[in-house]
């Protein structure tokens, strides 16, 4: 369910539920069995060393996306914001290392990628096969407590309300005839927007926050209920999968290319 | 029964003297059951005194009593509980991702049982006429529908003192009148309805009592006639209502467009005979 009602955030990019009305063997996966799947997967893959585990694990995980039938494209335009941070992490490697090491810096480098890449492509699996609020219902059936639901959905209104009052930003300085180029009063110009930017969102949080007292908020209530359908056996044979595919992994990393 | 006594209140944003004071030693009695419009310009102090009913905003001098009780921090729960408060900008309001959630969410932070929720959120969405939109995005929504939904929000705690700042703001004549019909509906079941609003021939005549505020202060409070008086509502710098502006100087007082008609009509047909 997206929440960019009619905002630029309802651009696909920045509904990661987008496909969560699919129908596939992961969203017919239950959806708190799914969240602990993603867990020991995600945990397993921070733990192995070996860049061919890795690329394993990796092309487990693309198998999935591509069976789930969530587009590519879209993903490549999810995964592209950590891509920055993945190329700064291998430059700081080798400069920090030095020529001496490079093939080492490459290789800790791409360790480091594919463990980031692996981790956020299955936490894309998740997002993209239930909506956030069959993940915020799972959380719940989960007994996470709910403050931590209640901060997760609030980052994710969060950032809906922030895309909103962008939006209205520019369209109020495109009103005005600012064009966007860069040059020092262009700058001055960009500096203002970011301050002003923080503050309106900050008061917009505040009302909302205020709204949410008015009725009763305290921090403690939860916003869902817990999921109501019952765990089927295709589920657990889906989670135990899993967990085989994970030993499997860690067999090969420890043992095989140790 | 008095569903508000504010006693001497004082509030000013910043909690010094330095500045002028939001609420500016307002003293105040209304009786429940009514509805009530609270009427005053821009930054007035409408609704800071809205944010006061529910506990938003302390009293940081004079007494405040909502339905009998005092507004202080150990009675927030219980007031909150009690006086529903519907924002402005429901887009402020509507923080969940689907409708049905939306309208659950303050039945849940007062530990709802799943079961009630389940039975009495369909129940008020049908109520506000809004029953289609449950499993929508409030964000997906027209204005009109979003008002209608943080309506149903509040109306689903089964509030004894509604509040709403500016809820007739942004919508068309035709959801105006269903929200006020709506708010009719309400009144009628017992409940007190608290509105704040700019539009003084609405006040006139929808209203059971006006309160005329202006700058933090209470200019006049009674019933809708008082809006009649040119010189205060000049000091609240609010126009009288059209219908008491045609009818100035006679000794007709008609509330609504309607009443007006049959009175012209009548005098007609007594020129005619």
């Amino acid at each position: 369910m997206s929440m960019g009602g009619n905002s630029p955030l309802t651009g696909e990019a920045w509904q990661p539920d987008l496909f969560s009305g699919s129908i596939s063997w992961g969203h017919a996966w239950d959806t708190r069995l799914k969240i602990v799947s993603l867990l020991v997967f995600v945990f397993s893959v921070v733990a192995l060393n070996n860049l061919y585990t890795l690329l394993i694990s990796w092309f487990l995980v693309t198998v999935a996306i591509v069976t789930v039938k969530i587009r590519f494209s879209l993903l490549f335009k999810r995964i592209k914001g950590v891509l920055p941070f993945l190329v700064f992490i291998y430059v700081g490697l080798i400069l920090g290392r030095g020529s001496e090491h490079l093939v080492d810096s490459l290789y800790l480098g791409g360790v480091v990628s594919l463990k980031a890449l692996a981790s956020i492509m299955a936490t894309y699996l998740l997002l993209g096969t239930a909506s956030i609020e069959q993940v915020l219902k799972g959380l719940s059936s989960l007994r996470v407590p709910s403050v931590v639901t209640a901060v997760l959905f609030l980052s994710y209104r969060y950032l809906f309300m922030f895309g909103d009052i962008f939006h209205d930003t520019r369209r109020a300085l495109a009103a005005r005839g600012f064009n966007h180029v860069f040059g020092r009063k262009a700058l001055k110009v960009y500096g203002e927007i970011c301050g002003a930017l923080f503050v309106k969102a900050l008061d917009r949080s505040e009302i909302v926050m205020q709204s949410m007292e008015a009725r009763g908020f305290n921090g403690s209530g939860s916003f869902y209920s817990s999921l109501d359908t019952d765990i089927q056996i295709n589920d657990v044979l889906k989670t135990v999968l899993v967990i085989l595919l994970v030993t499997m992994l860690f067999w090969l990393d420890r043992s095989v290319f140790a | 029964m008095k569903a508000i006594k504010i006693k001497n209140l004082r509030f000013s944003y910043d909690g010094s003297e330095l500045n002028s004071f939001a609420l500016d030693g307002l003293n105040l009695e209304l009786d429940a059951g009514k509805k009530i419009v609270f009427l005053g310009a821009n930054g007035s102090g409408k609704t800071t005194l809205m944010y006061h009913f529910n506990g938003l905003h302390l009293p940081q001098e004079g007494e405040l009593e909502v339905l009998g009780k005092p507004v202080n921090k150990n009675t927030l729960r219980d007031i909150r509980k009690k006086v529903g408060m519907v924002f402005e900008n429901p887009d402020n309001q509507l923080i969940s991702t689907t409708v049905y959630d939306d309208v659950a969410f303050g039945l849940r932070n007062y530990n709802g049982e799943e079961k009630d929720i389940k039975k009495r959120v369909p129940y008020i969405l049908r109520k506000v006429q809004a029953e289609d939109l449950s499993e929508k995005s409030p964000y997906n929504l027209s204005w009109g529908q979003k008002k209608r939904v943080a309506l149903a929000g509040v109306l689903v705690m089964e509030p004894e003192l509604l509040v709403l700042d500016e809820p007739f703001s942004g919508l068309d004549p035709e959801v105006t009148e269903q929200l006020l019909w709506l708010l009719n509906q309400i009144n009628r079941e017992g409940k007190t309805v608290v509105v704040t609003a700019h539009n003084v021939d609405l006040a006139y005549h929808w209203a059971d009592e006006v309160v005329v505020l202006s700058q933090g202060k209470v200019i006049n409070q009674g019933t809708p006639d008082i809006l009649n008086r040119y010189e205060d509502m000049k000091k609240a710098s609010l126009d009288i209502p059209i219908l008491a502006k045609i009818f100035n100087a006679s000794p007709y007082s008609p509330k609504t467009p309607g009443e007006a008609r049959s009175i012209i009509n009548n005098l007609m047909e007594g020129d005619k005979n």
